[in-house]
């Protein structure tokens, strides 16, 4: 055991320097960063109305103020469905702050479809690398396990992710508060904790395992683009993405939460139940490629 | 202590690589020598583990190389030159050498530390360890190479080709270092320069099409040309076709060849004392028939 732990801390810590100066990992976040500083110039503009500055409730009615851009306040009412229970602490909230905190996750839906993109062809060469660099017998001279080895592989690449992201989370952090009045930082933290962090290892992990079904780094790029669609269909699936508005304002039928702070651990709870069917694919492909491995070995 | 029985080896797409060869190998170094194709690496890579033969046993110190565990034993004492050997080269010498020996399950990082200095130093690439290994020679790489498998105090080590591509003097300290690691451990070797055997090896084997067709001491097969080498001094035409020309030397007087055969139509022939590539060239042959063994 102690041996297995001591394995896999060496291939994390060897294959995740390797990854960083092959530049792999960077050019991912990179291009994630670059991306959402694009998309996020494009898409956050100051609705039409003007900012928001606060919302009032009475009865059934829904009075959104906003201040134009010639400086004058512009009052706009509607009246919710009869079913529909409005979230009462709307009324005494920071509303710029969950307006433009929420509007900059939403920002990120888009955005995703960049790292779904960019992972796949890029990750699933990092086990044929081994043999194109002639290393692959002396590994497995080694008294290694196969499960340790892909242990040590996805690890390492997580571990990877973990810091090139952290990087990139602050950059776009600091780049949204030059595009918005005030954010909650907060809750901007724990999604991509929960949300960001975990569809990019699912991903990362997916292309990484199914890579080494081939030798060959010219196999692994059309592996790379087979898994696509797959980190595709995952980011799109997985973050309850398009109800995230629902916890703001809930659809008919559905209760409210009774505050802030619940509302955005409720939206944080579905992304993560969200996610749990693509966890269970990445155990599943992980399982699979392990006994793969067994069998090519016997 | 190695033992292989009926050992048999068939790829897929029906090369057959090896056809039944036992083999018992001591400790000591253990030379393996043989023409290309003739399945030396194929041997060594059962030995390691890496490959599972179409038929016959390997045991290596006991551990049963049929079974999984058995095998993950042997490597744990095992140390592998592969022939054809690529490094990460996007890390140093230090670096590689430490994440080998991790794998190779050197727990404590100042027991790693002390055998990679010993190493580095022992393959004289001190100096370069800090060095990313893109930036080696192929010599330089071989010797990392060479360094890799002596991690860890490997029990058994084997060594497919160690010496190609190494400069003169670095081949003969290599082979220097392997005679004095020798005391205690099985070394297996395999070389095409017959003359790193006769430097160091007591005991070898010579392999052919998937068969071992010589067993014994280097004297022993030494032996066996002795009375059919001969040197011939020839004006300036070759000798005859069914001649084996080993080697020829031009002098002032004319061309001395020194060959293998019927010299009865040169009576100026001198009996030479053979050595070993002598020996192995009389071995291949006497196996092509070409020439009959005495
Ligand atoms: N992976 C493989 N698939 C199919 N045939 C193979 C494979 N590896 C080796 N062979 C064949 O098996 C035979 C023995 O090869 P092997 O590499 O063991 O020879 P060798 O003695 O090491 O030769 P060399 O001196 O050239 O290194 C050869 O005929 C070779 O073509
Ligand atoms: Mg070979």
């Amino acid at each position: 055991m102690n041996l297995v732990l001591l394995q896999i801390g060496g291939m994390i810590r060897y294959e995740a320097l390797m990854q960083f100066r092959r530049r792999m990992l960077i050019l991912i976040a990179a291009f994630f960063t670059t991306g959402m500083i694009i998309l996020g110039s494009g898409m956050i503009t100051t609705p039409s109305n003007g900012d928001i500055l606060d919302v009032e409730i009475d009865g059934n009615q829904i009075t959104t103020i906003y201040r134009q851009p010639n400086g004058e306040l512009l009052y706009s009412h509607h009246m919710l469905p009869n079913d529909t229970e409005f979230p009462r602490w709307l009324a005494d909230a920071d509303i710029p702050m969950i307006h433009d905190t929420w509007h900059l996750l939403l920002t990120y839906m888009p955005g995703l479809i960049l790292l779904a993109v960019a992972i796949p062809p890029l990750l699933t060469e990092i086990i044929p690398l081994d043999a194109r660099f002639k290393m692959t017998e002396l590994i497995w001279t080694k008294p290694l396990s196969k499960a340790a080895f892909l242990a040590g592989k996805v690890l390492s690449v997580w571990f990877g992710f973990a810091g090139v992201m952290a990087v990139a989370a602050v950059i776009l952090f600091v780049f949204a508060r030059t595009q918005f009045r005030t954010l909650d930082a907060w809750l901007y933290i724990r999604y991509w904790i929960v949300l960001i962090l975990p569809l990019t290892f699912v991903v990362s992990g997916y292309s990484v395992l199914l890579g080494g079904l081939t030798r060959s780094r010219r196999a692994s790029l059309f592996i790379g683009l087979a898994v696509l669609p797959l980190a595709l269909w995952t980011f799109m699936g997985s973050a309850a993405m398009t109800s995230m508005m629902n916890f703001l304002y809930p659809m008919p039928g559905t209760p409210a939460y009774e505050s802030y702070e619940a509302t955005a651990a409720g939206m944080l709870m579905s992304v993560l139940t969200g996610l749990m069917p693509y966890v269970l694919l990445l155990i599943a492909i992980w399982v699979g490629m392990w006994a793969i491995l067994r069998v090519r070995d016997a | 202590m190695i033992e292989v029985h009926g050992l048999t080896k068939t790829y897929r797409g029906g090369v057959k690589a090896l056809s039944g060869i036992d083999l018992t190998i001591g400790t000591g170094m253990f030379g393996l020598v043989g023409p290309n194709g003739a399945g030396k690496t194929t041997l060594m890579r059962i030995l390691a583990g890496l490959l599972r033969p179409s038929n016959g046993a390997a045991r290596v110190f006991g551990h049963d190389l049929a079974t999984a565990a058995g095998r993950h034993d042997a490597k744990a004492i095992l140390g592998y030159l592969p022939q054809e050997l690529g490094l990460y080269p996007n890390l140093n010498a230090y670096e590689f050498l430490d994440y080998m020996a991790i794998l190779k399950g050197i727990i404590d990082a100042k027991e790693r530390r002390r055998q990679i200095d010993d190493l580095l130093g022992k393959v004289h690439l001190t100096d370069a360890a800090k060095r990313r290994l893109k930036t080696y020679s192929g010599g330089m790489k071989r010797r990392i190479g060479i360094a890799q498998a002596l991690l860890g105090n490997p029990k058994l080590l084997i060594v497919d080709e160690p010496t190609s591509g190494l400069d003169p003097e670095e081949r003969v300290r290599f082979r220097n270092l392997l005679s004095d690691m020798a005391i205690d451990r099985t070394i297996i070797l395999s070389t095409h320069i017959v003359e790193d055997i006769s430097q160091s090896c007591n005991d070898l084997a010579v392999m052919k099409a998937g068969a071992v067709v010589f067993r014994g001491a280097p004297s022993d097969l030494i032996r066996a040309a002795r009375g059919h080498v001969w040197m011939i001094q020839n004006g300036a035409t070759r000798p005859d076709e069914r001649l084996t020309i080993v080697s020829s030397v031009q002098l002032a007087s004319g061309v001395q060849y020194r060959v293998m055969g019927d010299v009865s139509a040169y009576p100026n022939a001198q009996l030479a004392e053979p050595t070993l590539e002598d020996g192995y060239l009389f071995l291949m042959r006497t196996e092509a028939g070409t020439l009959q063994p005495v």
